[in-house]
C-alpha cells in the first residue's frame, strides 16, 4: 500500500518525531518537498491536527487531536506492511547502542572534570568522535536493514551521515545542538520513531 | 631434567632472576605480586604456586599440556611440606584457592574458587580439627557453590537449614568430584576456560587487551578469617583514599572469609575496632602498612586475614583514590622523607584530568552550601546559576513573556520548543546523560536533573510528603554546576572569597605541586 499524496502522515510524523519544527525542518523529516510540506500542514492545521506557534520560537507541533490522529495512522501504516518484527528487532538493538551514544554527548559537551568543554584541545575532541565511529556504524547498520522493511526508516542512514560528515569536517554543533539536525537530534527523532511505531510511551528502559 | 623444571609452574618464593614484579606476562598479574610479596617484600604470605601464562596458551592451543599434573603434584608436596597438612587428608585436610591472574586486570574470567580440598571426607577433619561444625559445613557449601557456578557453569538451587543440610542438599544435586587432585584440575582448567569466557572477551575487546595473552592460575593455601573469635579479614589503604589523610583507613569484619566484605552483605567494623578485638594483629598490619608504602613510594590497598591471632596478607595493590587525595597524597610524599616523591614521579599521577577535577571539586564544595536555604538539590548537568519564573509545561515557556524555568519530570522531543527559550531546565529523574542534560549544554542553558525528592504535579511541584514546595508562577534560582535549587531570587553573596583564596583555604596541595611542576 502506497500513502496517498494528501495523507497528512508524513508531516505529522515529522512533527512527532521532532517535537516542534519549522517547515523546512518537516519538509526534511517527511521526505517532501517544501510546498509540498507547507501544503500539507495548512490541510492539517485547518483540521485541527496540528498548530503553528509564532513567538519567541517559531514552527509547528502537533496538537492533541494530531497526536491521537499520528497513532491511528501509523498503527494503520504498521500493520499494513506486516513490518513489525523488523521494527522490534531494530529497537532492541538501537536500545543496546542509546546509552553509550548518551555518555558521547556528554563528553563531547563536558570536560572529565565537568567543566563545558570549550573544544580547545583538539586531541579530546578527536577522541570522541572517533568513539562515535562504531556507534555510528551499528546504527546505521540497524536502520539500513530496517529500510528493508519499511522504507522510511531510510533516511536515517543518510541523515547520520550528513551530521557525522559535518562533525568530522569540523562543525561542532553538529554532534548534539538541538533543533539544528544534529547526530542528537536525528538519534532523538530515530527513538520516538521506533517507540510510535512500535505504539509504545517512552519508559525507564528508554532513559529520560 | 623432570617435566617440572621445564615447565613454568612456580612456587611464590621461587628464586627468579628479574624482580617478580616484572614478571606479569610469565606469572600474571596476582602471581607477580604474590611472588613479589613472599620473597622481596618478605610478608606473611600463604604459601602456594602459580602456573605460569605461557601452559594457558598451551591449554588454548593444544589441550591440558603433558606434564601440568606432575608439575602441580610436585608444587603440591612442596606446598604440603610447608603447611604441614595435606590435600585430602580426612584428619587435617590442607585447602587451597584457585584464583585467575592475567598479565592485565581483567574482570570477566573465573576469580576465585576457595576451600578447594573439602569433600564427604575432609569437611569432618576440618570440623574436628576446628572444633566447629557449622564453621567446616560453612566452608563446605561455599566450596560446592563456587565449584557449581565457576567450574561447572551451573546455577545451584537455593538450600536451606543447618551448614550440615545446606552443604549435604548442594552435594546431592551437584556432581562435584570427592578426589581433591581432581577438583584442583578441574578449577585450573576452568581459569584457562575463562580466558574465552563471553565477558572476557568482551572485556578485552573494549580494553584494547590482546585476545591470545592468556592468564596464569595461583593455588595457594587458604588461611580462615571465620576459623574462630580471634579471626577475621579486611581490606585497608595505607592512607584515606578519599581525603589524601596520612591515616590507615579500611574495613574489618571479625570471623569472616574475603568475600563478605567485597560483597558487602555484612556491616564491617573500623581499624579502631580491630585494634581494641585483635591488638597484636592490628600492630602487625600497622607496621606491615608502612613498610609497603615505603616500598610502592605509593597509597597502597592491601587485603588481609587473621587466622587464630595470626596475619596474613593476602593481596597487595597501589591503592585508587580520588582526585583531592591524588592531589594531597603526592604533595605529602613529595615531603615525606622517607619516600621522596620526585617531581615528575608526582606529575605521572597527577594528570591535568586529576588537577582539574580535585579543582573543582574544592570549589564545588566550598560553594555549595554556601548559600542558605536550597529546597532541593539534583545533579548539576549544565553549568550556571539562574533566577526564573517556574513553568510546567513545555507550550507555557513558550507563552510567556518573562525569563522562565522549565521544571518538568523528564523532558522529550515534545518539550525541545520549550527549553530553546527557557532560562533554565529542572527535572526531578534523570542524569547527567538525560535529554534534558544534553539539550540543556547544547544550548548552554543552566540545568539541574534528576532532583528526585521533588515531584512535578500539573501546577505546582511537591515534595515526597506531598508539601508544595513551588508552584507555576513562583521564582526559583537553579545552579547548575552544584545541583542546588532555591526559592525566590538567590544571588551569591557566599563569599567574598575568590576562587584562589578557597583553593589555598581547602587545598594549598595545589600550588605546592603548581610550583613542583614548574
Amino acid at each position: 500500500m502506497t500513502t496517498p499524496p494528501t495523507s497528512p502522515l508524513p508531516v505529522l510524523h515529522a512533527l512527532r518525531l521532532s517535537g516542534f519544527a519549522a517547515p523546512d525542518r518537516v519538509a526534511e523529516i517527511a521526505g517532501l518537498d517544501e510546498p509540498t510540506a507547507t501544503t500539507l500542514l495548512g490541510q492539517a492545521q485547518a483540521d485541527g491536527l496540528v498548530m503553528e506557534r509564532n513567538g519567541r520560537i517559531s514552527g509547528w507541533l502537533l496538537t492533541k487531536d494530531g497526536r491521537a490522529a499520528h497513532a491511528t495512522l501509523l498503527a494503520e501504516e504498521v500493520a499494513a506492511t506486516g513490518a513489525l518484527p523488523a521494527v522490534e528487532e531494530a529497537d532492541s538493538g538501537f536500545l543496546a547502542l542509546n546509552e553509550p551514544f548518551k555518555e558521547l554527548c556528554s563528553r563531547w559537551q563536558l570536560r572529565p572534570d565537568g567543566s563545558p568543554n570549550d573544544h580547545t584541545d583538539p586531541a579530546y575532541d578527536a577522541a570522541v568522535v572517533a568513539d562515535l565511529e562504531p556507534v555510528h556504524e551499528r546504527v546505521v547498520a540497524i536502520t539500513g536493514t530496517l529500510a528493508q522493511a519499511l522504507p522510511r526508516f531510510g533516511r536515517y542512514p543518510r541523515a547520520f551521515a550528513a551530521a557525522r560528515d559535518r562533525l568530522v569536517a569540523g562543525d561542532g554543533s553538529a554532534f548534539a545542538k538541538p533543533l539544528s539536525g544534529s547526530y542528537h537530534d536525528v538519534w532523538m527523532e530515530l527513538h520516538q520513531d521506533l517507540l510510535s511505531t512500535l505504539g509504545r510511551e517512552r519508559s525507564a528502559v528508554d532513559g529520560h | 631434567m623432570s617435566a617440572t623444571a621445564t615447565l613454568p609452574v612456580f612456587a611464590f618464593d621461587h628464586p627468579h632472576e628479574t624482580p617478580p614484579r616484572e614478571l606479569a606476562n610469565l606469572l600474571g598479574g596476582k602471581g607477580a605480586g604474590l611472588a613479589e610479596m613472599t620473597s622481596v617484600l618478605g610478608l606473611p604470605v600463604p604459601p602456594g604456586f602459580t602456573i605460569g601464562v605461557p601452559l594457558c596458551r598451551a591449554y588454548r592451543e593444544s589441550g591440558w599440556p603433558a606434564g601440568l599434573d606432575a608439575a602441580i603434584a610436585a608444587q603440591l608436596a612442596g606446598l604440603e611440606e610447608r603447611m604441614g597438612r595435606r590435600l585430602g587428608d580426612p584428619a587435617d585436610p590442607l585447602l587451597v584457592a584457585v584464583r585467575s591472574g592475567a598479565p592485565r586486570s581483567m574482570p570477566g574470567m573465573l576469580d576465585t574458587v576457595l576451600n578447594l580440598g573439602l569433600n564427604d571426607e575432609t569437611v569432618e577433619g576440618l570440623a574436628a580439627v576446628s572444633g566447629d561444625e557449622d564453621f567446616a559445613w560453612d566452608s563446605y557449601r561455599r566450596f560446592l557453590t563456587m565449584y557449581a557456578t565457576t567450574v561447572l557453569g551451573r546455577v545451584p538451587s537455593p538450600t536451606t537449614g543447618s551448614p550440615r543440610e545446606r552443604a549435604t542438599a548442594l552435594r546431592r544435586e551437584l556432581d562435584v568430584p570427592q578426589d581433591p587432585a581432581a577438583q584442583l584440575r578441574g578449577a585450573v582448567e576452568a581459569v584457562f576456560r575463562s580466558w574465552d569466557s563471553p565477558r572476557a572477551q568482551a572485556y578485552r575487546a573494549r580494553e584494547g587487551i590482546a585476545g591470545d595473552l592468556g592468564t596464569g592460575v595461583t593455588v595457594q593455601a587458604m588461611v580462615f578469617g571465620n576459623r574462630d573469635a580471634e579471626s577475621g579479614t579486611g581490606v585497608v589503604f595505607s592512607r584515606d583514599p578519599a581525603t589524601g589523610e596520612n591515616r590507615p583507613y579500611g574495613d574489618f569484619l571479625p570471623r569472616a572469609q574475603g568475600e563478605d566484605v567485597v560483597a558487602g552483605t555484612a556491616r564491617t567494623l573500623t581499624l579502631a575496632d580491630m585494634a581494641s578485638l585483635l591488638p597484636e594483629a592490628h600492630r602487625e598490619l600497622t607496621g606491615r602498612l608502612a613498610l609497603l608504602e615505603r616500598h610502592y613510594r605509593d597509597l597502597c590497598d592491601v587485603e588481609f586475614t587473621v587466622e587464630r591471632g595470626r596475619l596474613f596478607i593476602l593481596q597487595t595493590r597501589v591503592g585508587k583514590r580520588g582526585a583531592v587525595a591524588a592531589v594531597r597524597l603526592a604533595a605529602a610524599m613529595m615531603q615525606d622523607p622517607a619516600i621522596a616523591l620526585t617531581p615528575a614521579e608526582a606529575r605521572a599521577r597527577v594528570t591535568d584530568e586529576v588537577l582539574a577535577r580535585a579543582r573543582t571539586e574544592t570549589l564545588t564544595a566550598a560553594r555549595q552550601g554556601a548559600v542558605a536555604g536550597a529546597v532541593a538539590r539534583g545533579l548539576g548537568a549544565s553549568p550556571g546559576r539562574v533566577s526564573g519564573t517556574v513553568v510546567l509545561d513545555a507550550d507555557a515557556a513558550a507563552d510567556a513573556t518573562t525569563d522562565v524555568i522549565l521544571v518538568r519530570p523528564e523532558t522529550s522531543p515534545a518539550d525541545v520548543h520549550g527549553m530553546g527559550v527557557s532560562v533554565g531546565i529542572l527535572t526531578s529523574t534523570g542524569g547527567l546523560v538525560s535529554h534534558a542534560a544534553v539539550v540543556a549544554r547544547g544550548w548552554d542553558l543552566p540545568a539541574v536533573v534528576g532532583a528526585g525528592e521533588l515531584v512535578v504535579g500539573a501546577d505546582a511541584v511537591r515534595d515526597t510528603a506531598g508539601e508544595v514546595v513551588f508552584a507555576a508562577g513562583d521564582v526559583i534560582t537553579i545552579d547548575g554546576t552544584t545541583g542546588e535549587v532555591w526559592r525566590g531570587t538567590v544571588t551569591d553573596t557566599t563569599t567574598d572569597l575568590s576562587d584562589a583564596e578557597i583553593l589555598a583555604r581547602d587545598l594549598p596541595e595545589l600550588a605546592v605541586l603548581a610550583e613542583a611542576f614548574r
